[in-house]
């Protein structure tokens, strides 16, 4: 990610608009929730105005910060934003640039947001990220294939530039970053000791490494993006929520068996380097397959909430809406409580 | 908004994106109890 100006310059020009939410970023950018991982946004401008110049002219010019040569390829701009600690100061912050440039930009259908998490995942855990992403957001949607086309949909860079030289990411909802900058000064909880302790380092344990989801549009999706992620990160790289996130794992899994969609797992939701990772059509192919399904159950849910004392009286509800809604929800509790009884011990 | 028809029959408009109904607030109507009724009391047979 490159990113060509500090936190702090983007903070003093909307400090003008939003002067106490700048504060409490600024009192809270670097500070983990509960063990989440930091949060890192790009914003895809995919409309035609100019409503972002006067604030990118402020930071330096379109020339300086946004050399970024990567974009969704129907953006007119990827405005690239520094990680900040947490989901909170992540949703504040593109709450104080919808009121600098004027525009809404969550729930707008010509904003796409990019969160970023440090750390990749395994193709398998991308494609429960891609899933709860889709299933657990405030709004389901039906997607065309170039959504998701970006100036790395293909991308091969020369030899002599070093590193790896495909750099393609196909047409996906989660994709790896490409090797750009990476700030590692985060939080990040561990497990110290054979007592399996908590102890919270000051930076995070990787290098580089990002998983990113395309095409958020909601304060939900940043916060659902931020915990999945979080957790299969931590199941990756053996963070303190690695059981917890291993135990995620399994319940959704199990969860996708309950609704005869675990075939869904084996499509290419990412796209690495491996040959039988490069089909677009065959991750679409799963994307609508779960489109379908989700959209028939929200039909479903709203005919028996319509019904509401025949549906009371039937059996269980089983929709998947839901059952991912109170997942999520379940996840979040547990590691908010976990946290406080930490921070209770702290004191003590 | 997609729109998809045959000839002769009505456009049938698609939406790209519907909320969640997860989302919405869950609510319980309260339970509407009617008073128990007391009962009259027979008037003993003279």
């Amino acid at each position: 990610m490159a990113i060509k100006y500090q936190l702090e310059d983007l903070l003093v020009q909307l400090h003008r608009t939003t002067p106490a939410k700048v504060d409490a970023i600024r009192e809270s950018c670097r500070r983990s929730e509960n063990g989440l991982l930091s949060v890192g946004l790009k914003i895809h401008y995919l409309g035609e105005g100019a409503e972002f110049d006067p604030l990118i002219d402020a930071l330096g010019g379109a020339e300086e910060i946004l050399v970024n040569h990567y974009r969704n390829t129907k953006a007119t701009l990827c405005f690239v934003l520094p990680p900040v600690g947490n989901a909170h100061a992540a949703i504040w912050l593109l709450q104080c640039i919808e009121r600098s440039v004027g525009i809404a930009l969550f729930n707008n259908p010509q904003i796409q947001i990019q969160v970023c998490t440090p750390g990749r995942i395994d193709k398998e855990n991308s494609a429960i990220l891609a899933m709860c992403f889709y299933l657990g957001s405030d709004v389901l949607r039906r997607y065309n294939l170039n959504d998701f086309e970006t100036t790395f949909t293909t991308y091969v860079t020369h030899p002599m530039f070093g590193g790896p030289t495909d750099l393609s990411r196909g047409m996906r909802i989660v994709l790896y970053d490409a090797y750009g900058d990476f700030d590692k000064n985060f939080e990040w909880w561990k497990i110290a000791g054979r007592a399996r302790a908590l102890e919270i380092a000051p930076q995070l344990p990787f290098d580089f490494g990002r998983s990113d989801v395309l095409t958020a549009t909601s304060p939900v999706d940043v916060r659902n993006i931020n915990l999945v992620a979080t957790l299969l990160v931590h199941a990756t790289f053996g963070g303190y929520w690695e059981k917890l996130g291993k135990k995620f794992v399994k319940d959704f899994k199990e969860l996708l068996d309950r609704h005869m969609l675990t075939a869904l797992l084996g499509a290419p939701w990412l796209r690495t380097d491996e040959p039988e990772t490069f089909d677009n059509d065959a991750f679409y192919a799963a994307l609508q397959e779960l489109t379908a399904y989700a959209l028939g159950e929200a039909e479903r849910l709203k005919k028996l909430q319509r019904r509401f004392f025949a549906w009371r009286n039937s059996e269980p509800d089983t929709s998947i809406l839901e059952e991912v809604h109170d997942l999520l929800a379940a996840y979040r509790k547990v590691m908010r409580t976990e946290a406080l009884r930490f921070i209770g011990e702290e004191k003590k | 908004m997609k729109t998809a028809h045959q000839p002769g029959s009505q456009p049938l408009e698609i939406p790209e994106s519907i909320p969640n109904p997860a989302h919405e607030p869950r609510t319980l109507p309260t339970p509407t109890t009617k008073p128990v009724k007391a009962p009259e009391k027979v008037p003993e047979k003279v």
